[in-house]
């Protein structure tokens, strides 16, 4: 089921009213009530890809409940072993799930390639299957439960009805935030009270995610389709137009879910964790991973790149941990060496802050009680959102010859050309949306969402009109139900 | 949560009264869609030859000029061949029991149903047709300041002959004509 359809207009207001009014007075009932739900949101697209998601939960649940079973038996040595054991089985166990459906083919292929360059052909099997909706993100969280128990960060919990409600929870469950076992699972475990200021905040980021989603991304979406489709027809200037769209494309459409999926869930007494944080505003790479995605960013920092060693020890391991950490992350995306290039780029754009010890300079935001930039940190800002676009064409292009055919065709003399593609009428007025929503994004840079405060204290009347006027344009500027990108992780 | 559901339904109520009236508006609006239908269905008993299809039919056949069977032009500006179909049924359905011929005109945007949205909403408000299940909330949120755009081309295209809806109304003939000389 998609946010930005009629049939979750539907079903939100049904699953919201049961939810405060039919089960408010029972925990499990309640629970009961979101699990229910979170199975029917996600069957809509496949009832088939529920079974997988209900064994990756199960395998995760018994695995907690496997690792308090080895400690209260057996003496601190041997319990430790055997928490490893289990800790590692059941990541070998979900990972091998999510490599079965998600990258077997791939490896297949890259297999047959490589044999092919020493003139052997091979002919395996690559299986048909449809990759189901989300699996990376619900297989994250579900992952991330066992290793907290392992960690001693979480107590393992025997409620299996609130476990299930935690991983398939249906605001977050196909694209994030992926959020924690340590602030998620206690929220469904005690008693959830609604708060007005939190339902109508939440109210108010889902119509800010809805704006990002259907009005910026979607008409992004199809101005980049058409240049992304042939670049080779393409003059360079329309082809940096194409990768520019993408950019906003990308922001809007999974930022813009997240919005929605946090504003869902306040709907329901639940806090989610922020997953954007104006990454377009970042002054140099470092800072944008910690804006860009960060429960997926946060979920390698601690589960990846700190037990591998993170910055500590030599240089030499500082970089070999930035480039696993890069190089998994873009591999997360999909089975594509697109995506792996994605990742190594972004690796590479680190490597100068990482040598220069200078990785954690920009922690707080941007101009700060200021209203504009210094031309310092307007150049930085520029210099690392043109890194950024340079490298959204790798991700964004099917395959390696399709993104360097894009790059080649940028440096051209066609780049200092007047970009002209069909559709390129509407452009402008996509062009002036972006205008207006990064302006909007900008005045709003140190609010966890854009429209959080904005106008807060205009009177009623206007403040609603402001807000028709952003419900307006989803119908006016929408381009259709749109798939969100990051569904296909 | 009484203070939340009221504002909230409040806040929907402004928004769901808009929608209301023009979608009321919409489906009472006179198009040249409308104008045609009705044409039609003035003289049903009598129509032996249909012509539906797209712009070359609407622009390029007279039916006046038809003699020995009565005729009546039902084409219009980029109509695919899903709703001549729909459009053919409906009107036998609805007593256009006489009929013996039917052309289509059709080229290659004959078969684009999915790229025709808003002409798609317009069939839709004057003549009830859904292409599938094409959801038409768009349409209808958009306002018909949206549909405009393409309505002053649906009502007023082409140089000659009566186009827009109240001629058709006025004039009726060259559109429903009947042989020869007869006229509505």
């Amino acid at each position: 089921m998609l946010f930005n359809s009629l049939e979750f207009a539907i079903f939100l207001p049904i699953v919201f009213f049961l939810y405060w009014f039919a089960t408010n007075k029972n925990l499990r009932n309640q629970n009961l009530l979101i699990v229910a739900a979170s199975l029917l949101f996600y069957g809509w697209w496949d009832w088939r890809f529920l079974l997988l998601m209900v064994v990756t939960i199960t395998l995760s649940y018994l695995s907690g409940l496997a690792i308090r079973q080895v400690r209260s038996n057996r003496e601190e040595h041997s319990a430790r072993r055997g928490a490893r054991l289990v800790t590692a089985l059941n990541i070998i166990l979900n990972l091998a799930i999510l490599g079965t459906f998600k990258y077997y083919n791939f490896f297949v292929d890259s297999f047959v390639d490589a044999f092919s360059l020493f003139g052997r052909e091979l002919s395996p099997r690559t299986l048909q299957v449809i990759l189901p909706v989300g699996i990376s993100f619900y297989t994250f969280q579900a992952l991330s439960y066992t290793i907290d128990v392992y960690r001693r960060q979480i107590s393992p919990t025997r409620n299996l009805l609130s476990f299930f409600a935690f991983v398939s929870f249906f605001p977050q469950l196909v694209a994030g935030p992926i959020e924690r076992a340590t602030n998620l699972l206690p929220q469904f475990q005690r008693k959830r009270v609604f708060r007005r200021d939190q339902a109508v905040d939440g109210l108010r980021q889902m119509l800010w995610g809805l704006f990002k989603k259907v009005v910026i991304a979607d008409n992004c979406a199809v101005h980049a389709d058409i240049i992304f489709q042939d670049p080779s027809a393409m003059s360079g200037s329309t082809l940096v137009l194409g990768a520019l769209f993408f950019t906003f494309q990308i922001y809007g459409d999974f930022s813009g879910y997240s919005d929605i999926a946090i504003g869902t869930a306040r709907l329901f007494g639940i806090n989610l964790m922020r997953n954007f944080a104006y990454p377009y505003f970042s002054r140099d790479i470092a800072e944008f991973w910690r804006r860009w995605h960060i429960s997926l960013t946060t979920w390698f920092r601690d589960y990846l790149y700190i037990p591998l060693g993170g910055s500590r020890g030599t240089l030499v391991t500082s970089i070999r941990n930035t480039f696993v950490i890069f190089l998994v992350s873009g591999f997360w995306h999909g089975a594509n060496w697109t995506f792996l290039i994605w990742g190594a780029l972004n690796a590479l754009y680190f490597l100068p802050l990482l040598l220069a010890r200078q990785n954690r300079k920009n922690l707080s935001v941007v101009a700060q009680g200021r209203i504009l930039p210094t031309t310092r940190e307007t150049v930085a800002m520029a210099g690392t959102f043109a890194l950024t676009v340079f490298a959204w064409i790798f991700f964004r292009a099917d395959n390696l010859d399709q993104a360097f055919t894009y790059i080649a065709g940028i440096f051209t003399p066609s780049l200092f050309t007047v970009p002209v593609f069909p559709g390129s009428d509407d452009a402008i007025t996509t062009a002036l949306l972006i205008l207006l929503f990064l302006t909007i994004e900008w005045f709003a840079r140190e609010r966890e969402y854009a429209i959080q405060e904005l106008g807060l204290r205009w009177k009623r009347p206007l403040r609603h009109a402001f807000y028709y006027a952003l419900i307006l344009s989803l119908f006016w500027f929408g381009v259709g139900n749109q798939q969100f990108i990051y569904f296909q992780f | 949560m009484k203070r939340f559901l009221r504002d909230t339904l409040l806040f929907l109520l402004l928004p769901i009264v808009v929608v209301l009236l023009f979608d009321l508006y919409l489906r009472n609006m006179e198009t040249l869609y409308r104008a045609k239908y009705d044409g039609l269905m003035k003289m049903k008993h009598r129509v032996e030859v249909l012509f539906v299809g797209n712009s070359h039919a609407h622009y390029g056949i007279n039916p006046l000029h038809m003699t020995g069977f009565k005729a009546y032009n039902l084409a219009m500006v980029s109509q695919q061949l899903y709703f001549d179909k729909r459009l053919t049924m409906k009107a036998i359905g609805e007593g256009v029991t006489n009929l013996r011929y039917l052309f289509i005109s059709v080229d290659y945007h004959s078969l684009h149903t999915s790229s025709q949205d808003e002409r798609n909403a317009w069939s839709f408000y004057a003549n009830g047709i859904r292409y599938k299940d094409q959801d038409y909330t768009k349409a209808i949120l958009s306002l018909p300041l949206h549909l405009g755009i393409h309505s002053p081309r649906l009502l007023h295209h082409g140089a000659q002959g009566p186009q827009t809806a109240s001629e058709v109304r006025r004039q009726g003939s060259t559109l429903s004509c009947g042989a020869g000389s007869e006229r509505d």
